[in-house]
């Protein structure tokens, strides 16, 4: 069970220190949101999504993660904003219900929103190692009791997802039977959270003591194995970033 | 990760979340579920327009059929989302809360005891 989605590719995306990518992420959210039109946000897809991430040799896996969140999303915006539009064009339908042109504009225009969001992410995700991240956060000055909250929220979930499947198959191979009716699959439930829980809670104060042994809470500076290039170039970039950022976002301000 | 625009949402929830258990609501049954169900409004008015901008006011799930009901009935985007975050959220975080009581009430009172002001909720 792997503790974060990052994905080891001996690429120049994933050479890039972690704050450029964390501003190109923070730049390809912004087009998302920002640039008009139904297409518009698709068109920031294809033209910085797809050639960054096959530069990070992570096309095929972005776009597996990222169908699988934005399809439900697709399916409901088409149903809930394409059917029940109020007082649209209707173009195609049965009975009372029908399609409304304004709702499957709408649609299409959020399922592009929602796949910049969720593929900037990604993005970001795949290519920059978790330990990295955290490291940056500390070394620009976010205080670290922060920056742990931040990768611990990162980790919680595959982590609570590994101890439940340990603890399944351990009750299953005392007998316990998981399949069946939903009975016997509630009765299954309460010998898999009890532990589940105080599990997690006794994992708390293991970490607790893990971070105050290495040195969690004393201050002053560290050092770090971990060692982080930046050059010049990507300081620049950077600013170029944030620049082009609030360009559109100036830009969407004053168009609406 | 959808849920990444929604993290000042949760943030929120923790932060009420926190300041109840401090206030000792987590003492008495009635309580929790009262904050429970102020949490819920507070994060209904939170995530509405977050989830009106950046979602089209969907979440992708079968919530869904709620915000087709107020769309139908007329209602613009955000007002659906919001209606439809009032439904729910609010038992949703009843519940969520009466849970953690009830495993605040099951955990060993040694084991509580370990952690910082643990006599806030017991």
């Amino acid at each position: 069970m792997a503790l974060s989605l990052y994905l080891p590719r001996p690429s120049g995306l994933h050479r890039l220190h972690p704050l450029t990518k964390l501003w190109l992420a923070l730049f390809l959210l912004i087009c998302g949101l920002a640039l008009p039109g139904v297409l518009g946000a698709y068109g920031a897809f294809v033209v910085l999504v797809v050639p960054l991430a096959l530069w990070g040799a992570v096309l095929r896996p972005l776009l597996v993660a990222a169908a699988r969140v934005v399809l439900p999303f697709a399916v409901s915006l088409v149903l809930v904003q394409g059917l029940f539009w109020p007082r649209g064009t209707p173009l195609f339908g049965w009975g009372p219900l029908s399609f409304k042109l304004e709702g499957l504009l709408f649609a299409v225009r959020s399922t592009g929103r929602i796949l910049m969001v969720v593929s900037s992410f990604l993005l970001f995700a795949l290519t920059t190692r978790p330990d990295a991240l955290a490291l940056t956060l500390a070394q620009r000055g976010v205080p670290k009791s922060l920056t742990y909250i931040l990768v611990a929220t990162l980790q919680i979930i595959p982590r609570f997802q590994a101890r439940a499947a340990a603890i399944l198959a351990a009750q299953q191979s005392r007998g316990m039977e998981i399949h069946g009716n939903l009975r016997r699959r509630l009765r299954a439930l309460l010998p898999l959270i009890v532990p589940l829980v105080l599990g997690s809670l006794v994992d708390i104060e293991e970490r607790a003591i893990a971070l105050e042994s290495r040195g969690f809470s004393r201050p002053g500076p560290k050092t770090s194995l971990l060692v982080l290039p930046d050059t010049r170039g990507q300081a620049l970039a950077r600013r170029l970033l944030v620049a082009a950022g609030l360009a559109l976002i100036l830009m969407r301000l004053w168009l609406s | 990760m959808t849920y990444a625009p929604f993290a000042a949402v949760a943030a929120v929830i923790g932060l009420l979340a926190g300041l109840f258990g401090e206030g000792g609501w987590f003492r008495v049954w009635w309580k929790v579920i009262l904050g429970g169900l102020i949490t819920g409004l507070v994060a209904a008015t939170i995530s509405a327009p977050i989830s009106a901008y950046v979602f089209g006011g969907v979440t992708g799930s079968g919530m869904d059929a709620v915000v087709a009901i107020f769309r139908g009935m007329g209602l613009g985007i955000l007002p659906s989302s919001f209606a439809q975050g009032v439904s729910s959220d609010p038992l949703d975080k009843a519940i969520t809360f009466l849970v953690v009581w009830l495993i605040l009430k099951a955990l060993p009172q040694r084991f509580v005891a370990r952690f910082p002001r643990a006599e806030t909720v017991r």
